[in-house]
C-alpha cells in the first residue's frame, strides 16, 4: 500500500467497472491495484485483454470458444519462448534487438540442412548451439568490451538477417515428416482423451460444439490451402491453417 | 610525437575516422577514380559527391537523433516521420492545380513541416510529461506512423511531377547538391545553437540527471519538449528529400530502418547510449562511415546479398576498436613498448 505513494499518476478509465461503487473501500483497493508499481501495469494489461476478448465475442460469431483462447496460444508459442529469453535481456537492464532476425537464421539454417538430407536429431541441437555462441559473442561485445546493448544486438540483427540473404535468397519449404510433426503433435491430456490415437478427432469434435466442423481426423481432404480449410469450418473452428499429416 | 599519437589514439573519433580511410582505400583500390571529382554542366559530380548527397537524409537524422541521445532518450519514430512528412507534401503537390509552382511546392513543405513538429510535441509529450521511456514512447509513433502515412497516401504510392519539388532531393545550387546544402545548413545550425550557447550543456545535463538539473534550475521538460521536436523535424526534411529524390511517396518504404543507421551513425561517432555527452562531428564522420559503406559495396562489387553481413562486421570492428577495454589492452601496449625502447637505449 506504502507504494502507491511512488506509482506514477494514471488515469484509472482502462477498465474499472466499478470506479462508482458505493463502497468507497473497494474502489480505492481497485485503485490501489491498478496503480501499484508491482501490480498496476499487468492488471492493466489483463483487463484491457479481457475487454478486447469480450468485445470480440460480441462482435463476431462463434468468438466465445475454448479453441479460440488456445489458439493464442498455439500461435503465439513462438512468441512466448521469445519474451521469456527477452525478459531476462531487459532485466539487465539491455535489450536484444536481433531476436527475429535470429529467429529467421535458425529457420533457414534447418531448412537448408534439412533440404541437404540432415536428420532433424542433429539438425535441431546444431542449431541450438550455432545460435547460442552467436548470443555469446554478442555477450561478450556488451560485457567485456562495454559496447552497448542497443548497438550490440543491432549488428548481430544486420549479421543474422545478412546471413539469412546469403543461405537463400527465396523461401525453402521444410517437408521432413518429424520436422513438421514437431509443430503439429498434439500431446493429449487426460482428461481430454483416452488414448493417443482416438485424440485427433476427439481435440476437432470438441472445437466445434456446433458440429459445422468436419472431423478433422475423418474427412477433412488434406489440402494446402487455408482458405479452404477455413471455408469447411466456416465458424467455431477458427484454425488457421489444415494441419494435414500426410504432408 | 609519441604524446601526441597517444593523444589522437584515445580520441573517440580517431577509430571511426580510421575506418573512413580504411573504407575510402578500398574503394579506391577498386576504382581508381574514386576520389576524382569533376565539373560536368556545372555540376559536381563523382563518387564523393554521392557520398555526401546520398549520406545527406541519414546525416540529417543523425543529427536531431544526437540530441535526442544526449539525453538520455531515443527516437525510434524518426523513420515513420520522414513517411508522413513525404506522403503529406506530395498530396498537397498533387491536389493542387499547379503542381509545377515554386508557390505550391513552399505550401507544401512549410505544411509537412508543420504536422511533424506536432509529431515531435506528442513525442515530447509522452517523454517528459508522461513520464514513458522513450524507446518505449516513440515506439508508439514509429509503428503508427506508417499506418498514418498510408492513410494520407490512401495506400498508393502517390507521385508527383514537380521540378522545385525534385530538385530538393537531385538538384543543384552553385554546382553543389541541395541536399548537401540543406543537410550542412541543419548541421551548422544545431552546432552552432547548442555549442555556441549554454543549450548543449543544458542537454547534457538533462542526460546526466534530470531530476539534479531540473532543482539546479534546468527546464528539464521544456528541454526534452525542444529535442524531441527538432529531432522529429530534422525527419521530415530527411523525409522531404528522400520523397524529393524519387518524386513519389511511398508510406512503406520512406526511411526504412534509417532510424537503425542514424543510431548507429551517432554511436559510431562516440556519443554514447546513456547520454551525458554529445558531438555532433562525430555523428558527421558516423553518418559518412554508414553511407561510405553501402557505396563501398557498390563498388568494390560485393554480392548484394552479403550487404547485410558487411554492415555488421564493419559496425562491429567499430564499436570493439572504440571500446574502453581495447583503448586499455593498446595503451598497456604501448607502455609496454615504449619501455622496452628505454631499457634498450639505457643497455646501449
Amino acid at each position: 500500500m506504502t507504494k502507491l505513494l511512488d506509482a506514477p499518476e494514471r488515469p484509472l478509465r482502462t477498465g474499472d467497472p466499478n470506479g462508482t461503487a458505493p463502497r468507497a473501500g473497494l474502489a480505492r483497493r481497485i485503485r490501489n491495484l491498478l496503480t501499484s508499481p508491482k501490480y498496476g501495469p499487468v492488471t492493466v494489461t489483463a483487463v484491457l485483454f479481457v475487454v478486447i476478448f469480450i468485445a470480440g465475442g460480441l462482435r463476431y460469431r462463434g468468438f466465445f470458444s475454448g479453441q479460440v483462447f488456445l489458439n493464442l496460444l498455439v500461435d503465439n508459442s513462438y512468441l512466448i519462448v521469445l519474451a521469456v529469453g527477452m525478459t531476462f535481456v531487459i532485466l539487465t537492464g539491455g535489450i536484444d534487438l536481433s531476436v527475429g532476425a535470429v529467429v529467421a537464421l535458425s529457420g533457414m539454417i534447418a531448412a537448408s540442412l534439412l533440404q541437404t538430407g540432415w536428420s532433424p536429431a542433429a539438425v535441431i541441437p546444431l542449431i541450438l548451439v550455432l545460435t547460442s555462441i552467436l548470443g555469446l559473442l554478442v555477450g561478450l561485445m556488451i560485457h567485456v568490451f562495454k559496447v552497448q546493448p542497443f548497438i550490440a544486438t543491432l549488428a548481430a540483427m544486420f549479421l543474422a538477417r545478412g546471413l539469412c540473404y546469403v543461405i537463400s535468397q527465396s523461401s525453402i519449404s521444410i517437408t521432413d515428416p518429424t520436422f513438421v510433426q514437431l509443430a503439429v503433435a498434439r500431446i493429449p491430456l487426460a482428461a481430454t482423451s483416452r488414448s493417443p490415437r482416438a485424440s485427433s478427432s476427439q481435440w476437432s469434435s470438441w472445437r466445434s460444439p456446433s458440429g459445422s466442423c468436419t472431423r478433422r481426423g475423418s474427412a477433412a481432404p488434406c489440402t494446402r490451402s487455408a482458405a479452404a480449410s477455413r471455408a469447411a469450418c466456416s465458424w467455431g473452428c477458427p484454425w488457421r491453417e489444415p494441419r494435414c499429416s500426410s504432408t | 610525437m609519441s604524446a601526441l599519437l597517444a593523444r589522437l589514439v584515445a580520441s573517440r573519433l580517431f577509430w571511426p575516422i580510421v575506418m573512413l580511410l580504411v573504407l575510402f582505400t578500398i574503394n579506391l583500390i577498386a576504382f581508381p577514380g574514386f576520389f576524382a571529382v569533376t565539373l560536368r554542366d556545372g555540376h559536381l559530380f563523382g563518387s564523393l559527391i554521392d557520398i555526401l548527397r546520398n549520406g545527406a537524409p541519414t546525416l540529417i537524422i543523425a543529427v536531431g537523433m544526437t540530441l535526442v541521445i544526449a539525453t538520455r532518450g531515443i527516437d525510434l519514430s524518426v523513420g515513420a516521420v520522414a513517411a508522413i512528412s513525404g506522403a503529406v507534401a506530395c498530396s498537397i503537390i498533387l491536389g493542387s492545380p499547379e503542381p509545377a509552382s515554386p508557390a505550391t511546392v513552399a505550401v507544401a513543405v512549410t505544411v509537412a513541416l508543420i504536422i511533424s513538429l506536432v509529431l515531435g510535441m506528442w513525442n515530447g509529450f509522452l517523454v517528459a510529461v508522461l513520464g514513458i521511456q522513450p524507446i518505449i514512447a516513440t515506439l508508439i509513433l514509429m509503428t503508427a506512423g506508417r499506418g498514418v502515412a498510408m492513410l494520407i497516401t490512401e495506400g498508393q504510392i502517390i507521385t508527383v511531377n514537380s521540378p522545385p519539388f525534385k530538385a530538393l532531393g537531385s538538384g543543384f545550387w552553385f554546382g553543389i547538391p541541395i541536399a548537401v546544402i540543406i543537410a550542412a545548413v541543419v548541421f551548422g545550425i544545431a552546432a552552432l545553437v547548442t555549442r555556441r550557447t549554454a543549450l548543449g550543456m543544458f542537454i547534457e545535463s538533462v542526460g546526466i540527471n534530470p531530476e539534479a538539473s531540473r532543482q539546479a534550475g534546468v527546464r528539464a521538460r521544456g528541454l526534452l519538449f525542444v529535442v524531441y521536436t527538432f529531432s522529429a523535424l530534422c525527419a521530415a526534411i530527411a523525409g522531404l528529400i528522400l520523397t524529393a529524390n524519387t518524386a513519389a511517396a511511398d508510406a512503406n518504404n520512406t526511411g526504412l530502418f534509417i532510424e537503425l543507421d542514424a543510431i548507429l551513425a551517432v554511436v559510431i561517432g562516440g556519443t554514447s547510449l546513456a547520454g551525458g555527452r554529445y558531438s555532433l562531428v562525430g555523428t558527421l564522420v558516423g553518418a559518412l562511415v554508414i553511407q561510405t559503406l553501402v557505396t563501398t559495396v557498390y563498388t568494390v562489387g560485393i554480392p548484394p546479398i552479403a550487404t547485410m553481413v558487411f554492415k555488421a562486421a564493419v559496425v562491429t570492428i567499430v564499436c570493439l576498436l572504440q571500446s574502453p577495454t581495447t583503448n586499455e589492452a593498446l595503451g598497456d601496449f604501448r607502455r609496454r613498448l615504449a619501455m622496452r625502447a628505454g631499457t634498450g637505449v639505457a643497455a646501449s
